[in-house]
């Protein structure tokens, strides 16, 4: 228990831990967004380079294809050498799965931008502003989008994949990102907490 | 808002500047403006206590309910 203005207080906040934490999720949002300016650059220089190169180049002879490094499933699948045979051109799933990179990458810096944005004003001591409030629900409904939206592209390229090989009948099963939804749920529900917590410091800061 | 301030009649009556209020109560100046204006949402009782002290009044001579 603590004393302040004359009254006792039930709860104490480290102010030298949160600190600590602070700092530490400031410097990690810092390295992340260049660390992810540059793989955007470098993808891009990647789909670019693939685009305007020869569409030859990306021949792809499936004789030589002998394991699918599967980092879905993460195991390394042993091909039968008479499933896949003759040759096929890569380029355009090539462009497809750097597109989609691209998009992952891009959806992550455009978190990790906001989230260093919200993390300045919470060492600015204004963790309850409108801005904070409206950042996390941005962060929530990306998180929410991209739950739909990448297994759309996943499923398309993997069903793109599957023509090229001439597998037969396959199926590709379309499956939302539940972890990804119940993220974005999680995160505009805090959204909502940090609004509570702006009509708690407003009405803090009127009473004198 | 039905509670209304008194506050600037008071201080009117002991012939006390607002800032020599704030000094003595330990309140900053704009909260006590806040307060005089009756722009706040609500008053502690320390607070109130603290003001009633050195204006030498009751809390009814500084707050005053009016429908």
């Amino acid at each position: 228990m603590i004393m302040k203005g004359g009254m006792i207080m039930n709860r104490s906040f480290n102010k030298k831990y949160f600190n600590t934490i602070l700092t530490i999720t400031r410097w990690i949002t810092k390295v992340s967004v260049v660390g992810l300016f540059i793989l955007i650059g470098f993808l891009l220089i990647s789909i670019g380079v693939v685009m305007f190169l020869p569409v030859e180049l990306f021949d792809f002879n499936l004789d030589n294809l002998t394991t699918i490094d599967s980092q879905y499933l993460k195991a390394l699948i042993e091909v039968n050498p008479d499933l896949f045979t003759g040759i096929v051109n890569v380029k355009w799933q090539l462009v497809f799965a750097g597109f989609i990179g691209l998009l992952n990458v891009s959806f992550l810096q455009y978190v990790f931008i906001i989230l260093k944005k919200a993390i300045i004003d919470v060492s600015n001591e204004k963790p309850f502003s409108e801005k904070n409030i409206k950042r996390f629900n941005l962060i929530g409904i990306a998180f929410l989008v991209s739950g739909f939206l990448f297994p759309t592209f996943n499923g398309l390229l993997f069903n793109s994949i599957m023509k090229m090989l001439s597998i037969g009948d396959v199926n590709v099963r379309y499956m939302i990102n539940l972890q990804q939804i119940f993220m974005g749920l999680l995160i505009i529900v805090l959204a909502n907490i940090f609004e509570y917590g702006a009509y708690l410091q407003e009405d803090h800061d009127m009473t004198v | 808002m039905p509670i209304i301030t008194r506050l600037d009649r008071v201080l009117a009556d002991r012939k006390m500047q607002l800032s020599e209020l704030s000094e003595k109560v330990g309140v900053s100046m704009p909260n006590l403006s806040n307060l005089k204006t009756g722009k706040v949402r609500a008053i502690r009782f320390s607070t109130l206590e603290k003001v009633c002290e050195v204006l030498e009044c009751q809390p009814g001579d500084i707050l005053e309910f009016k429908e």
